[in-house]
């Protein structure tokens, strides 16, 4: 019962098309015998008599009728669940009533004796016409005085239709989950059956004729079918796990079919009447009504005892059926529902059905606290809900206080007017009880063992979904998270140059490095209103996602002022008005600016607030720091008149190496900071070694790195080096044109030739 | 890794703050946390003392340009004192000598301050 199959509309019609084809293919027979009825009943009568039989013709006609019904029975579908193969045994049964009450009506109504007088009626209207009388054809409705043919034909009809279909429905119900020998064994029974049919049905008596007006063969096939459906009858696990009425119902089902089956069989004793027809019209009815017959008795002797022992252990199964039927949905509905309401409510509806309750809350731990949580409705009123929570346990502690130190289930009776008995069990996540699942019986003796397992196992459901989902909360969370940063720094990644420009006089190399996934320093290279290339460094104060957000604005700024400033200070005012006011109080901005003039190996230096240049010529490191205060800390007219522009003139060969605070102030594990002088060392020292601008950068790192060495690092460190080519290790590559190309900069005011 | 410490004491007409260890974006809220509370009690005459303290970084200096508008438009001041000359090269890297009074004792900035009530 737990599976539960939806079936689709098609499959349901598609069981009406064979039943009206059945339906059809029947009347079409029975209207074929009675239409050639009088040489039907004549043969019947001559047959009976002990005379040659009658022609083939008619009664194949009629089996070729019957044929249908019969491979519905070797056809019949397995049910999907337990119910459906109820629903089919309880349809059987139906037809079994039918089935009975045809043959009680028939054989109360119509006596052996009109039976006889039909038969003779008939059989004389039958010589009469064989000697040449007019009327060869006696109507069926005139025979004289006893039952109309058509009416004795129709209810052998039936009773072979009725047979076959309750057939139909034990050969579907046997099928149930049968293994391929279970298959197997139906399929003989009904392939012997339909062969015993046809067998009979096909050929003429005295061909097959015996004793028993039917043929020893299909007699033979017909007792060897019953063999089989023996033990298909003993499958009778479709019931075990139905509830209790279902039970009954089988039981009480199991007599109609039973009965209409046996009044079937009792008629074959009365050879003048069904029997008598369908030996006569359809003898393959006869052979597999016996076999029908044998199989649906005993199949329905054991249903019904089967039934009858299953009757006393139906509460038992039903209730573990309940509740594992509960757990089951309980579980399936945690998982879906996404709110904390919703799975609140579910909770405690699935607490109140599961057992009888007449309330159900949960009471929660929150900051020492306890609360009642009761999601729409506890079912019954708060007011009631917190006299029960008053109600005092056998130590005289109130229930508030006792559930949160609960360890196995307690129940108290009477705690409250109105409430006979109130179940607590603990909801216990890891080591900790984190609340209690709590239900109210109006019985006293309401909660039994049974009940409290329920609950229990539903709140050990409550406390695992809700680890669960908390779990899986944070970590969607944190996957997220790690997504956006991985996206942000990506495209912080992308902010800085992708490479640095190539220039004739000089070597650029750079590096930024965020301490965490995203930093606020950064890097890039500008181009003035005279088309000089400038290098700026800044530092976002702060570091991660704030700064790096800060750092992404500051330079798309720098970036559009750029183009419109004629100087490294112009650019740096420019850029704190732009921020100054722009940007939350308590963040600025530090930058260096270096505008590079490169055909007179000259730079002109704007510093707001960033750490010192470093410069060195000739061999001589000297950290150059002119004054500036950071960007969007004073207002412009401060800042401007604060802000200082340093031309520095170099040779070639000297460097410049502009920094962030995360490299000097790098420290080593034992706290000690890597410095400015250390700095300047490193770089003095690569480059007596004729370094290029990637080696100086690449010897700091590497310098920095050693001294750190494990030391957590705590800032962002970003690095410019610029070499200027020439000296005895960088020869100059200038292109011809190269200086001409610059010298119209407006700024250039001295002729000095490089 | 960072030990810091701040406390608060009155040295009236003036306020004084603390500072020891570390300041650094970590310990950043204690010093933010302490302004606030000053200036939420209508205190806006407040002297730092930087004399115990052994770093600080750019979120340590943020937290003086957060609230430095607000106590000035009160009347009211934040003025340094004390601090050790490594301190103080951080500051004045950032330009901030030209927004904030430093002192290099406690005494200077209060004679100040009293001349200022006064």
């Amino acid at each position: 019962m737990l599976q539960r199959h939806h079936r689709t509309g098609s499959e349901r019609k598609g069981t009406w098309p064979g039943l009206v084809l059945c339906t059809l293919a029947t009347l079409c027979g029975w209207g074929v015998t009675m239409w050639v009825g009088d040489g039907v009943l004549a043969g019947t009568v001559e047959f009976m008599g002990g005379g040659d039989g009658i022609p083939v013709w008619p009664r194949t006609l009629l089996g070729i009728a019957m044929l249908p019904w019969l491979l519905r029975m070797l056809l019949a579908a397995a049910p999907r669940d337990d119910n459906e193969a109820y629903r089919i045994f309880i349809r059987t049964s139906i037809i079994g009533l039918m089935l009975a009450l045809t043959v009680i009506v028939l054989t109360q109504t119509v006596d052996a004796s009109t039976l006889r007088e039909t038969v003779a009626g008939f059989s004389a209207g039958f010589n009469a016409g064989l000697e040449g009388s007019q009327e060869r054809v006696v109507p069926v409705h005139r025979s004289a005085g006893g039952m109309p043919v058509s009416v004795a034909s129709l209810a052998a009809v039936m009773i072979g239709v009725g047979l076959t279909l309750m057939a139909e429905g034990m050969m579907a119900i046997v099928r149930y989950r049968a293994n391929r020998v279970w298959r197997a064994f139906a399929w003989i029974y009904a392939g012997l059956i339909l062969a015993a049919f046809i067998g009979a049905q096909a050929f003429p008596l005295d061909v097959l004729g015996t004793e028993f007006q039917i043929g020893f063969v299909p007699v033979i096939m017909v007792f060897v079918a019953v063999g089989s459906a023996l033990p298909l009858a003993f499958r009778t696990g479709w019931m075990t796990n139905l509830r209790r009425p279902r039970k009954v119902a089988i039981a009480l089902a199991a007599v109609p079919l039973f009965s209409g089956v046996l009044l079937v069989v009792g008629s074959v004793d009365d050879p003048l009447f069904i029997t008598g027809y369908s030996a006569a019209i359809m003898p393959g009815l006869l052979t597999s009504l016996i076999g029908l017959s044998l199989a649906l008795l005993v199949f329905s002797v054991i249903a019904f005892i089967a039934s009858l022992f299953a009757l006393p252990s139906a509460g038992a199964i039903d209730r573990r059926n309940d509740e594992m039927g509960w757990l089951a949905r309980f579980s399936g509905l945690l998982l879906r529902s996404l709110d904390e309401g919703s799975f609140v409510e579910t909770a405690l509806t699935t607490a109140r059905d599961s057992t009888g309750a007449m309330a159900a809350w949960f009471v929660m731990k929150r900051e020492g606290e306890t609360e009642l949580v009761t999601g729409s409705s506890a079912g019954v009123p708060n007011v009631l809900l917190e006299r029960v929570m008053e109600a005092r346990d056998d130590h005289g502690a109130a229930l508030r206080q006792s559930v949160l130190g609960l360890s196995s289930p307690l129940v108290l009776v009477d705690p409250a007017p109105g409430v006979g008995a109130v179940a607590a069990v603990p909801l216990v996540q890891g080591e900790e009880t984190i609340g209690a699942l709590l239900a109210a019986h109006r019985d006293r003796h309401g909660f039994d063992r049974e009940s409290l397992l329920v609950l229990r196992a539903l709140a050990d459901q409550v406390a695992l979904v809700r680890q669960h989902s908390e779990l899986v909360r944070r970590s969607i969370e944190q996957e997220r998270m790690e997504g956006e940063m991985e996206v942000a720094r990506d495209m912080q990644a992308r902010l800085l140059p992708r490479e640095m420009p190539e220039s004739p006089f000089y070597q650029l190399s750079a590096i930024s490095q965020p301490a965490r996934i995203v930093g606020g320093d950064y890097y890039d290279v500008v181009s003035f209103a005279d088309r000089t290339m400038g290098l700026v460094i800044a530092d976002v104060a702060g570091k991660g996602p704030g700064a790096a957000l800060y750092m992404g604005m500051v330079k798309g700024i720098v970036q559009g002022l750029s183009g419109e400033c004629h100087d490294a200070a112009e650019l740096l005012r420019r850029a704190n008005v732009a921020l100054h006011g722009a940007i939350d109080g308590r963040w600025f901005v530090t930058m260096t600016c270096v505008q590079v003039v490169d055909h007179l190996y000259r730079v002109r230096v704007a510093r707001a607030g960033h750490c010192a240049t470093l410069v060195v010529r000739s061999g001589k490191a000297e950290w150059v720091r002119s004054r500036g205060m950071g960007l969007a800390i004073a207002r412009p007219d401060l800042f401007n008149t604060t802000l200082d522009l340093v031309e520095l003139d170099f040779a070639p060969g000297d460097a410049l190496v502009l920094v962030s605070d995360g490299l000097p102030e790098a420290r080593s594990e034992g706290g000690e900071e890597f410095g400015d002088d250390r700095l300047a060392e490193t770089v003095r020292n690569v480059m007596e070694d004729h370094a290029g601008a990637e080696g100086v950068r690449d010897a700091i790192l590497s310098a920095v790195r050693t001294f750190t060495a494990d030391a957590e690092q705590h800032d962002d460190s970003t690095l410019v080096v610029l070499r200027w080519r020439g000296g005895h290790d960088l020869p100059t590559t200038r292109p011809a044109h190269a200086g001409a190309d610059r010298s119209g900069a407006p700024l250039l005011t001295s002729s000095t030739s490089p | 890794m960072s030990q810091f410490s701040l406390s608060t004491r009155t040295l009236p007409p003036t306020h004084v703050i603390d500072l020891a260890g570390f300041l650094d974006a970590h310990t950043a809220p204690q010093l933010e946390g302490a302004f606030k509370g000053l200036i939420d009690e209508g205190v806006y005459r407040i002297i730092v003392n930087f004399r115990d303290l052994s770093y600080i970084s750019s979120a340590g200096l943020g937290v003086f340009m957060a609230f430095i508008e607000e106590v000035r438009t009160h009347n009211g001041d934040i003025k340094l004192v004390g601090m050790s000359p490594k301190i103080y090269n951080v500051f004045d890297l950032l330009g901030f000598p030209m927004l904030y009074e430093i002192y290099d004792d406690e005494e200077q900035a209060h004679r100040k301050f009293t001349e200022a009530v006064g």
